[in-house]
C-alpha cells in the first residue's frame, strides 16, 4: 500500500504539520502500520519522497524542492529536522510499499519533470503486458526520461507525452498551464491505460482492475483522480478536506478549523489525517478533483466504469486485500443520535483502524 | 459621502466564535444566527436579548467543530432550517408558549453518499421542497417533506428519548420582558397544527438516490436562490402556453377548475466554485410527486460563485476577488459588472431597489445608480448579511443590514439615514401616483373607459429610466426592467407568443408579442414601437421629475411620453381590448424594441433570424412615432429622411502644446479639420461631395399640390413657405453639429486632437452607402491634398436609409377615414425631416409596406425638456388604431 498526501494553502505551512507532528501524517500511518494485521505489504517502508514549491518565486521556477529517500520514513532524522524548518504552499509527499520494481530511489515518487510534479497510489494491472504498447505511444524525449521501471513512472511519462500533444510546452519552466489542460492530459492519460488494460486483460477471466489515482500539479494548479477500471469495485480511497486553518488542537492532535466559507487550506489525501468527521469528504470514485487557485472543482470521469446512481455500493474488498483502503481514524465516542454515514469506507472493522490511544 | 448619512448602528452582539450564517424572521421580530462552534444563537428585536442558544449534536466537545453553514426560514416563519459542516440539515419548529418563543428539531434530513459540507439551503413553500448544495458538487432535494413527517410520524410513534427537544431543554431559558405582543400561533399545514397541540418529535429523513443531481456544479454548491412563482413561470419554455387563451371566458373557468389538479414550479439558480449560475425547476406534478429538471440556463461567471440574489429578471452574482456580475435572467445576458472597492471575495450580497449591498473581508459596499458608498466600523471579517425590513412602530418600517463577522460580532445597521435619499424618491412617487391615481379617478367620466388603464401602464413605464444612449448600470437595469414589464404585460393581454429576443450585441432586448385574431381571411399586421428614451438632460428645466408621469391640463409629460411608450400604449391597450371584446379580426404582432435612439443596433438581424417565429408574412406594418406639423391638424406620415451620423477626427503625434512655444513650428489638428470640413459646402452652402446632388429628381407636382395645401391650411409659426418644406421634406441637408478638442480648452492650448460630427439627412433617392462611400472618399483626397503629417479618421457613428410611403395604398386610406371620423377633419398626408432608423429595413426584411401615424402635436418637445403628448391625441389615436385594426 501507498499513502499520499497533497497540500494547497493561501498561506505556506510548516512541513511538519502535515508530515511529522499529526500523530495520522502520512508517514506516522506509515509506522502504524507496522501494527496492523495486513497479509500482504505490512509496511510502508520501501521510502518517501516530498516534493514542495518554494516560496520564493524565483527558485519556485522549474519545479519544486524534491527531497527521497528509501529508509522507512520513520526513521529518517534528515526529513524530521527539514520538516521543522521548511514552509510551502504547495506540497506533495508519498510513501511507498513497492508493488512493482525494486527499492530504490529513481522509483520513489514524487517524480519530477521541469514545473511539473507527479504521484500514483494505486497499481496498472498487468503491467508486463502493457509496458511495450506505452513505450510504443509515447515520444522519445519520455521514453528516455524514465530512470526507474516502476508502472507509476511510465504513467507519468504517458502524461508528459499526453500533456504535451495537448500542445502545452511541458517543459516551460514556469508551468502555468491552464487547469482545463491539465485536467484533460490526466482524463486521457486514464482513458490509454483503461483501454490498454482492457486489452491485456482480455484472455483473462477474472483480471484485477487498474487502480489510478494519480497527482499531478505544475506548481499553482493541482489535478487529482480517483479512477478505477470496474464498475463494481472502490477505487482506492481518497479524500478532501476543505477550510480555513490546520490547527493543531493538542499535541499530535490536528483539525480542519472552518472560520468562514473560503477554501484558504486546501488538502487531498488517501487516508484522513485528523479525527474530526466533518473534516473529511471523500472524492467520489472514477473522478477527479482540481485545484484551481483556492478552489475546488470536482469532474465526473464518463465512460463505461461511470456509475450513474450516487448511492450505488462499490465493494471495497479489492483495494482493502491491497492496503489501499485508508482507514478513518475514529475519536472517542460517535455520537449518539446522529444517522450513519457508513459508506466511503467511513467505518472499518476495529482490526484495522488507527487508534490513538 | 457625508457623514450624516452613515448608517447608524443600532445594535451589537458579541459571541466567542464567528457568525458565519444569518437569518432574519421579520414578523416573529426573531434573529438566527449559525456560529462556527456549532450553535444557533437567536436574538428577540424587541428587547435585543439573547433568548436562545441552541447546541448543535449532543456532546458538546465533540461538536464544537461543525459550522453552521447556512440557515434558511419558511415564509410563514414557522420553521427554521440549518444546515453546515456536519453534512446534516436540521429542520427546526418555531411557535410560542406563553410569549415565549420555542425552537424545537422536529427532523434532521441526511444522505448515506458523503457529501461534505452544506454550503447552500433553500425552502420553496409552494411545493414544501427543501434544497440544498454540498461540497462534493451535489445538490439534493426533499420533497413534500412535512407531508412526509406527519405520514412517519403516524405510522411510528417516535422514541421520546431521542427527541433532540430534550437535549435542549437546559439551554431554553425564559426570555421576553415586557412589549412583546401576543401573537396568535397559526398553523400553516397539518404537521405545524399537530406539532401546536402534542409537542414535536424529532424524525430522521433520508434522502434517496433519485433526489440526488449528481455534478449539479463542478465545485462546491456555494448558493441557492429562489424566484416567487410568478416570476418562476416567465423563465420556463411553457410559460406561453399557460397563457394561450383565444377565449377569455373559457380560459378563466378552466382555470379556477384545475388550478389544485395542475403542476406547481418554482424555479432556482444555483451558484458553483465553477462560476456557474445554473438555472432549475422544481415541478410537484398532479401526483403531488416533486421532481427537478434543469433548465439548461447556464451563466458562466467566470470567477467562483460565492452569492447571488436575484430581483427578477435580474440575477446578481457575487464573485472572488470583489466582482459582481449582473444578469438579465429572461435574456440570459450580463448587464453589468460592478467592483468592490477591496478585491477579496463577495461573501453575501443582498438587492433592495436597486440598492446593491455587497459584504467581504474588506467591509460593506453599497452601489446605487452611479454611487459607491463604502463602510466597515473596526468589524474584522465579515462573513453574513441579511437585509430585511423591520417593523419599529405600528405604521413605521425601518430598513435593517445584519452582518456578522469572524470576531463573533453581529451587528445590526439601520439603513435608513443612507437610503434616505433615493427612498424618498421612490416613496414620493409612489404617493405622487396615488395622488394623480385619485385625481382621475374624479374625472373618470371624461375620459374614454378603457384610458385609465392606459395610464395606469403608461405611469408604470415612464417611471423606468430606459436609457438607451451610454446607459449607466441603473439605466441598463431599467431597461431590461422595462422590457420584462412589456413581456408580461403582453402575457397577460392574451398574447399568443411572446419573446425576448436577446441581441449579440448585448444591447436591450427586442420585446415581441403576436396576438391572433378571428376574423376571415384577416390579414397581419406589424406594429412597431420602442421602449428606450433620450437621456432627461438638465432636470432643471422640467416642471416635474421626467421620470414620473405628471398629467396636467390635459396633457401628460415625461420622457417617453410621445416618443416614443405613449403611442406604443395606445396600440397595445387597441389590441388588448378588441381581443378580449373578441373583436380582433386580424392578426398582430408587436416589434418593440429598445435601441431605436442609438440607431437599432441589431434589430434587422433579429427580426431576419427570427422571421419565421414572427410570422413569415405581414401585410403591413405601423407604427408612430412623429408629430403633427402644427397642434391643430391630424397628419398621416409618408415620408422621412435618411440619415448619416458621423465623426471626423485630426490628431497629431504631438501632445496638447502651447502657442507661445510651439505656435507655428507644426501643421495642428484644428486647421487640418477646419480645412478639409470647409470643403464639405461651397460658399453658398452647396453641399460639395461628389454626385451628392445627382440621383435628385425633381418634386413632383402631386407633391407640391400637397405642400401647398398644408402651407395654406396650417398656420406654421414662421410664415414657412412652400419651398421651406421642400427644403426640409424632400432635399437632402449636412450640418456640422459638435466640435470638440483635447487639452484644458485654453485659448493659448494648441489641442493635440479635434473632431467635429456631422449630421447629414438624405431623401430616398439617394443611397446611403453610396453617400457614405462618397463622403469617405472625398474627405480623404481632401485631407492628403493638405500634405500634412497628421492623421484622419472617419467614423459613421449610426446611419438611416430614408423612407417613401405610398399614401394612395389602401391602409393610408383606411386609416384617412377613420382619422377623420375620430378628429372630424381630414388628415393632412406629410412628410418629416426626420428620420426612424429601421422602417426601410422592417419593409425589406417583411416585404410589406409601412404606415406612419403621427401621435402627438409639434409642441410636443420630443428629445427636449418638459416632453408632452395630449391626453385627446393619445385616446383618439387608441380609437384610430382598434377601428382600423376591426376594418381592414
Amino acid at each position: 500500500m501507498c499513502r499520499f498526501l497533497i497540500f494547497k494553502g493561501k498561506e505556506p505551512i510548516l512541513l511538519s504539520h502535515l508530515l511529522t507532528r499529526p500523530a495520522h501524517s502520512i508517514i506516522n500511518q506509515s509506522f502504524d502500520s507496522r501494527l496492523r494485521l495486513d497479509r500482504r505489504r505490512p509496511i510502508n517502508g520501501d521510502g518517501f519522497g516530498v516534493a514542495y514549491y518554494p516560496t520564493d518565486a524565483k527558485l519556485g521556477e522549474d519545479g519544486p524542492c524534491l527531497y527521497k529517500a528509501i529508509t522507512p520514513a520513520w526513521n529518517n532524522q534528515n526529513l524530521s529536522t527539514l520538516a521543522e524548518k521548511t514552509k510551502s504552499n504547495l506540497v506533495f509527499a508519498h510513501v511507498r510499499a513497492s508493488t512493482y520494481g525494486v527499492l530504490s530511489e529513481t522509483n520513489c515518487h514524487p517524480f519530477t519533470y521541469h514545473s511539473l510534479c507527479f504521484m500514483h497510489n494505486g497499481g496498472i494491472s498487468n503491467f508486463k503486458k502493457i509496458k511495450r504498447l506505452l513505450f510504443n505511444h509515447i515520444d522519445d524525449e519520455f521514453l528516455n526520461f524514465l530512470q526507474g521501471g516502476t508502472d507509476s513512472e511510465c504513467a507519468f511519462a504517458l502524461f508528459l507525452d499526453t500533456l504535451a500533444k495537448e500542445g502545452c510546452d511541458v517543459k516551460s519552466k514556469e508551468g502555468q498551464f491552464s487547469h482545463q489542460a491539465l485536467r484533460t492530459a490526466l482524463i486521457k492519460t486514464i482513458g490509454y491505460i483503461r483501454d490498454w488494460t482492457k486489452q491485456a486483460n482480455k484472455e483473462a477471466e477474472h483480471a484485477e482492475p487498474s487502480l489510478l489515482n494519480f497527482a499531478v500539479t505544475d506548481g499553482s494548479t493541482v489535478v487529482v483522480s480517483r479512477y478505477i477500471t470496474s464498475k463494481t469495485d472502490e477505487a482506492a480511497s481518497l479524500h478532501f478536506s476543505c477550510g480555513s486553518r490546520f490547527v493543531e488542537s493538542s499535541p499530535g492532535e490536528y483539525r480542519m478549523e472552518r472560520l468562514n466559507r473560503s477554501q484558504d487550506v486546501i488538502m487531498v489525501a488517501s487516508e484522513p489525517l485528523t479525527f474530526e468527521r466533518g473534516d473529511w469528504t471523500a472524492v467520489p470514485t472514477n473522478s477527479v478533483i482540481t485545484i484551481k487557485k483556492q478552489t475546488v472543482l470536482i469532474h465526473p470521469i464518463l465512460d463505461e466504469y461511470f456509475q450513474t446512481d450516487p448511492l450505488y455500493p462499490r465493494s471495497s474488498k479489492l483495494a482493502e486485500s491491497k492496503g489501499l483502503m485508508g482507514s478513518v481514524p475514529l475519536a472517542k465516542a460517535v455520537e449518539r443520535d446522529v444517522p450513519p454515514l457508513e459508506r466511503e469506507c467511513r467505518s472499518r472493522p476495529l482490526s484495522t483502524t488507527a487508534r490513538l490511544s | 459621502m457625508a457623514s450624516s448619512n452613515n448608517p447608524e448602528l443600532v445594535h451589537k452582539w458579541g459571541h466567542g466564535y464567528s457568525i458565519i450564517s444569518i437569518i432574519s424572521f421579520p414578523k416573529r421580530n426573531l434573529l438566527f444566527a449559525g456560529t462556527q462552534d456549532s450553535k444557533i444563537l437567536a436574538f428577540t428585536l424587541y428587547t435585543y436579548e439573547l433568548v436562545k442558544t441552541i447546541q448543535l449534536g449532543d456532546d458538546q466537545e465533540l461538536n464544537t467543530r461543525s459550522s453552521v453553514l447556512c440557515l434558511e426560514r419558511s415564509n410563514d416563519e414557522n420553521y427554521l432550517f440549518s444546515a453546515g459542516a456536519d453534512s446534516l440539515v436540521r429542520v427546526w419548529s418555531l411557535y410560542e408558549i406563553g410569549g415565549t418563543v420555542q425552537v424545537r428539531e422536529v427532523a434532521t434530513v441526511y444522505s448515506v453518499t458523503d457529501i461534505g459540507d452544506i454550503f447552500s439551503i433553500t425552502y420553496l413553500d409552494s411545493i414544501q421542497t427543501l434544497v440544498f448544495g454540498c461540497q462534493n458538487a451535489s445538490m439534493l432535494y426533499l420533497g413534500n417533506i412535512f407531508d412526509k413527517l406527519l405520514a412517519a410520524e403516524e405510522n411510528s410513534p417516535c422514541d421520546l428519548n431521542r427527541l433532540p427537544h430534550r437535549r435542549y431543554d437546559k439551554f431554553f431559558d425564559s426570555s421576553g420582558p415586557t412589549g412583546q405582543p401576543s401573537q396568535k400561533q397559526v398553523a400553516s399545514d397539518k404537521f405545524h397544527e399537530k406539532a401546536l397541540q402534542n409537542g414535536p418529535c424529532n424524525l430522521i429523513l433520508e434522502i434517496s438516490s433519485e433526489n440526488i443531481i449528481n455534478y449539479a456544479h463542478n465545485g462546491f454548491v456555494y448558493s441557492i436562490s429562489k424566484l416567487c412563482l410568478s416570476c418562476s413561470s416567465l423563465l420556463r419554455n411553457d410559460s406561453t402556453s399557460e397563457f394561450e387563451h383565444n377565449h377569455p371566458h373559457e380560459f378563466e373557468r378552466k382555470k379556477s377548475l384545475c388550478r389544485s389538479h395542475s403542476d406547481i414550479s418554482e424555479c432556482i439558480i444555483t451558484g458553483g466554485g465553477d462560476g456557474i449560475s445554473r438555472v432549475w425547476c422544481l415541478t410537484k406534478n398532479v401526483n403531488g410527486v416533486v421532481s427537478v429538471s434543469s433548465l439548461g440556463t447556464v451563466l458562466d461567471n467566470e470567477e467562483t460563485v460565492l452569492a447571488q440574489a436575484t430581483d427578477f429578471p435580474f440575477l446578481y452574482c457575487g464573485l472572488s476577488e470583489g466582482i459582481i456580475k449582473i444578469w438579465d435572467l429572461t435574456t440570459k445576458q450580463l448587464v453589468s459588472t460592478l467592483h468592490t472597492p477591496d478585491k477579496s471575495d463577495i461573501i453575501s450580497i443582498s438587492v433592495y431597489k436597486n440598492h446593491v449591498f455587497a459584504i467581504n473581508e474588506g467591509g460593506i459596499t453599497l452601489f446605487h445608480d452611479k454611487e459607491v458608498i463604502h463602510w466597515n466600523e473596526h468589524q474584522d471579517k465579515m462573513l453574513s448579511s441579511d437585509l430585511f425590513e423591520r417593523r419599529i412602530g405600528p405604521n413605521e418600517m425601518q430598513l435593517s443590514f445584519l452582518v456578522g463577522g469572524n470576531d463573533g460580532t453581529l451587528r445590526l445597521w439601520n439603513l435608513s439615514e443612507v437610503l434616505k435619499n433615493s427612498l424618498t424618491e421612490i416613496e414620493n412617487q409612489a404617493s405622487e401616483l396615488g395622488r394623480r391615481k385619485s385625481i382621475a379617478l374624479a374625472r373618470g367620466s371624461s375620459l374614454k373607459p378603457d384610458s385609465e388603464h392606459m395610464l395606469a401602464t403608461l405611469r408604470d413605464l415612464i417611471g423606468m429610466q430606459s436609457v438607451s444612449q451610454s446607459p449607466s448600470t441603473v439605466e441598463q437595469l431599467e431597461s431590461r426592467r422595462c422590457a420584462t414589464y412589456l413581456s408580461k404585460l403582453f402575457s397577460k393581454f392574451g398574447a399568443k407568443e411572446v419573446h425576448l429576443f436577446p441581441l449579440e450585441s448585448g444591447h436591450n432586448p427586442v420585446v415581441f408579442a403576436s396576438f391572433i385574431g378571428n376574423g376571415k381571411n384577416k390579414q397581419k399586421i406589424l406594429w412597431y414601437g420602442h421602449y428606450d428614451v433620450i437621456p432627461a438632460a438638465d432636470r432643471n428645466r422640467w416642471n416635474s421629475d421626467p421620470f414620473t408621469l405628471t398629467c396636467e391640463n390635459g396633457y401628460m409629460r415625461g420622457r417617453g411620453v410621445s416618443d416614443n411608450k405613449g403611442p406604443l400604449v395606445a396600440a397595445i391597450h387597441s389590441v388588448a381590448t378588441l381581443l378580449k371584446a373578441g373583436e380582433l379580426r386580424n392578426d398582430v404582432v408587436f416589434i418593440v424594441e429598445g435601441s431605436e435612439e442609438i440607431g437599432s443596433p441589431g434589430l434587422e438581424l433579429v427580426c431576419t433570424q427570427s422571421k419565421e417565429l414572427i410570422g413569415g408574412k405581414i401585410d403591413w406594418i405601423f407604427l408612430s412615432n412623429s408629430t403633427w406639423v402644427d397642434e391643430e391638424h391630424p397628419c398621416l406620415n409618408y415620408g422621412l429622411r435618411g440619415v448619416i451620423n458621423a465623426k471626423i477626427k485630426v490628431w497629431s503625434d504631438e501632445p496638447d502644446r502651447h502657442s507661445g512655444v510651439d505656435g507655428g513650428l507644426h501643421r495642428e489638428p484644428t486647421a487640418d479639420l477646419f480645412n478639409i470640413i470647409s470643403k464639405l459646402q461651397d460658399d453658398q452652402g452647396r453641399i460639395q461631395i461628389p454626385n451628392f446632388y445627382e440621383p435628385l429628381k425633381d418634386i413632383s407636382a402631386y407633391d407640391r399640390h400637397r405642400f401647398k395645401e398644408i402651407v395654406d391650411i396650417v398656420q406654421f409659426e414662421n410664415n414657412v413657405e412652400v419651398d421651406d418644406l421642400i427644403k426640409n421634406w424632400a432635399k437632402p441637408s449636412l450640418s456640422v453639429t459638435t466640435m470638440t478638442m483635447s487639452g484644458p480648452g485654453n485659448v493659448t492650448v494648441i489641442p493635440q486632437s479635434a473632431t467635429v460630427g456631422l449630421s447629414i439627412r438624405l431623401v430616398p433617392e439617394q443611397s446611403v452607402c453610396e453617400v457614405k462611400k462618397a463622403l469617405t472618399e472625398y474627405l480623404q483626397r481632401c485631407f492628403q491634398e493638405l500634405s500634412t503629417p497628421n492623421y484622419l479618421q472617419i467614423s459613421i457613428e449610426n446611419c438611416a436609409e430614408a423612407w417613401l410611403g405610398d399614401p394612395t395604398n389602401h391602409a393610408y386610406q383606411v386609416f384617412k377615414e377613420e382619422m377623420t371620423k375620430t378628429w372630424e377633419m381630414e388628415p393632412l398626408f406629410v412628410k418629416e425631416g426626420g428620420s426612424v432608423p429601421c422602417v426601410r429595413a422592417l419593409e425589406r426584411i417583411f416585404n410589406a409596406p409601412a404606415i406612419q401615424i403621427p401621435c402627438g402635436q409639434s409642441t410636443d418637445n420630443g428629445h427636449l425638456d418638459n416632453e408632452n403628448l395630449r391626453i385627446k391625441n393619445w385616446t383618439n389615436l387608441a380609437e384610430i388604431i382598434s377601428n382600423v385594426f376591426r376594418r381592414l
